[in-house]
């Protein structure tokens, strides 16, 4: 009996049903019945569970039933996108909407649960028409309309979702406007940028820089209290301007169109369910365009730094500002944060107003030689880490060089010193090419970015061996441990 | 990491940045609990963006473009990576070293992988790269040096 069953199941053939007479005369009828085995199998099995539910349903036999009752689906659940949410999907991904109009048709067109085209267009009109998302055209660029309808409108898809994080900075502006620590210091006034602490605020950062191919300068806000705000979908970009350079005649009238709504947003606040809350902004540009933004020289000035007053190196032409307030290269630690804070204080009640630095003026100080396009409390720029630790990076690669380059100079004079530092430089990014497998990029000065800005502090041991034996012990080693001091920042 | 740096070698100079780092990150760190969520990637991802995007864009002009992409970016808006993530089914995290690979056979080890072409345009140009970034590096290092050298013995005249 049971070879005849594995006869009719193996052998081919086109019979539903296996008729077997037992050796007491009955016959018994076995019918075939399609099950599945797994609820989630792979595609090849889908395809063989297709391929053998058509010839089923071709012959029209009696396991039809039970081959679609086995019928895999790829997915439970269907999300059904809102037609807002289709729209967006396609501007998103470049898409035009005859294309979108079949990948909508091979699903079976209105069964689908897509939109159709005429429908589409009605609301891509509609949603084109929010002044959040209204865009002119000026001299300087592209811009958005309105900045303010444009976070508001974030703000309020945050809180619809539920996605609004709760981030308290510990300001202590307020607290020093509060009680000033020094007698005769200045009242307590509000400042740019710096919402009272009584409340719980929204912090917005703005960012400019120029990038890309062609050069166009970017306008970036974004909204800090959501779980990612650095993603690039989380941002909200304000305005694209193609220019040659970010000075600060273009950076004005790039910000021309911003700075009432930024004004204007510092005033009223954002609406968070349903509370009006004060905005905190953040300034979080590149460091050229935030010395053009805030009126500053730049890093080669007598005070290169935004946040505190101390001077470049040490002179005697400022030797009353160095002994005031420190150089850069002080780090004996005799300026603890609080002195730096309170640098911070005394600059932002100073300088924080837009016009006040004047050139020439008897205010003009802190290296600032033209009016701030934008008032912010200094506190409140934030640091560049990406950036910053790009630079840092290429400076410990640069560094390596240098002690090779001291050690043969002092042995065998300059020129040997030089070309020392030549050949360990090469051996140096032959190495970290080849077995590191990191390359610098032929822009920026030849930082290492991306992946290779990452993969690079994994690969300090090679940096940290290779000027052992060219270079004296001790910088070797007090090398090898600034790596990996630097690892762990 | 500066203190240790300033104190073997002399002749390294704190950059605005460093001085940043050192002095200015902390205090921001100390307020608002973190610098990464102030990081510039969001803003630097834009150029990689617009780079690609502006070009399907209709327009006669760079401008025109520009403003193409700004309209089809803000209605995106609606359906960002964030928002279409919270349809999506959450997937639970692998076990921590899950992933790697532990047997010396394994195929995800570099040395068990098929040996990548080599191109020869690329390994030149890659070659090329290398000496320009090691001539500039070597070049700012002995000026730096050398600056210093002749500042300390003018200090010292």
């Amino acid at each position: 009996m049971l070879e005849a069953i594995s006869n009719a199941i193996l052998l081919r053939g086109d019979h539903p049903q296996i008729r077997l007479r037992q050796k007491n005369g009955r016959v018994r009828t076995y019918t075939k019945q399609l099950l599945p085995r797994n609820s989630v199998v792979r595609t090849s099995q889908i395809n063989k569970r297709r391929a053998a539910a058509r010839l089923l349903l071709r012959t029209g036999g009696p396991g039809v039933l039970s081959a679609l009752r086995g019928q895999t689906f790829l997915a439970r659940g269907l999300v059904r996108l809102s037609v807002a949410e289709q729209v967006s999907l396609i501007a998103a991904l470049s898409m035009t909407q005859i294309g979108f109009n079949r990948c909508r048709r091979a699903p079976g067109g209105s069964r689908s649960g897509l939109a159709s085209m005429a429908t589409l267009r009605s609301h891509r009109r509609e949603l084109a028409s929010l002044p959040g998302k209204q865009v002119v055209v000026t001299g300087s660029g592209a811009h958005l309309v309105s900045l303010t309808a444009a976070i508001q409108e974030r703000v309020s898809a945050l809180c619809e979702a539920d996605l609004i994080v709760e981030r308290r900075a510990s300001d202590a502006l307020a607290a020093t406007n509060a009680s000033p620590s020094e007698p005769g210091a200045a009242p307590a006034m509000p400042l740019p940028g710096s919402p009272p602490t009584s409340e719980p605020d929204v912090q917005i950062t703005l960012r400019l820089d120029k990038g890309g191919d062609p050069g166009t300068v970017k306008i970036v806000a974004s909204i800090i209290n959501q779980a990612l705000p650095s993603s690039p979908s989380s941002t909200i970009l304000v305005g694209v301007c193609p220019c040659d350079d970010e000075k600060q005649e273009e950076l004005s009238a790039v910000l021309e169109t911003h700075l009432p709504q930024i004004d204007a947003l510092m005033r009223d606040g954002v609406i968070v369910h349903g509370a009006r809350r004060p905005v905190r902004l953040i300034l979080g540009s590149d460091y050229a365009a935030r010395w053009y933004l805030l009126g500053h020289q730049s890093a080669t000035a007598t005070q290169p730094c935004l946040m505190c007053r101390r001077t470049r190196w040490q002179s005697v032409r400022q030797a009353a500002l160095d002994a005031l307030f420190g150089t850069l290269q002080d780090v004996s630690g005799d300026q603890h944060l609080r002195e730096c804070t309170h640098f911070a204080d005394r600059m932002a009640l100073d300088d924080a107003s837009r016009t006040s630095g004047e050139p020439g003026a008897p205010d003009h100080r802190r290296s600032v030689a033209r009016s701030p396009l934008l008032g912010i409390d200094p506190r409140q720029i934030a640091p560049i880490s990406l950036h910053t630790a790009q630079g840092i990076n290429h400076r410990l690669l640069r560094l390596a060089v240098e002690i090779v380059v001291v050690h043969r100079r002092a042995t065998d004079g300059v020129a040997a010193g030089r070309q020392a530092g030549s050949d360990f430089a090469l051996e140096l990014a032959a190495l970290l090419h080849e077995r590191g497998r990191v390359r610098p990029t032929s822009y920026h000065g030849g930082l290492f970015i991306d992946r290779d800005f990452h993969k690079l502090g994994d690969r300090r041991a090679l940096v940290c061996a290779a000027p052992v034996g060219k270079a004296r012990q001790s910088h070797v080693a007090t090398y090898a441990g600034a790596w990996r001091i630097w690892n762990r920042v | 990491m500066v203190t240790l740096l300033k104190g073997s070698f002399e002749w390294l100079s704190i950059s605005p940045k460093l001085h940043i780092l050192m002095f200015h990150a902390p205090e921001i760190l100390e307020r608002s609990d973190s610098i990464g969520l102030y990081g510039e990637q969001g803003l630097e991802a834009w150029h990689g963006r617009y780079n690609q995007g502006a070009v399907k864009c209709r327009g006669a002009t760079e401008l025109g473009r520009a403003a193409a992409f700004m309209r089809s970016m803000a209605l995106a808006r609606e359906a960002g990576a964030d928002v279409l993530g919270r349809y999506a089914p959450k997937r639970k995290r692998a076990v921590a070293g899950a992933r790697i690979a532990k047997k010396i056979g394994d195929k995800r080890r570099r040395e068990n992988k098929p040996p990548m072409p080599v191109c020869v345009a690329g390994a030149v140009k890659e070659a090329k790269k290398r000496t320009e970034w090691s001539a500039g590096v070597s070049k700012a290092a002995a000026t730096t040096v050398s600056a210093h050298l002749a500042r300390s013995s003018g200090h010292h005249a």
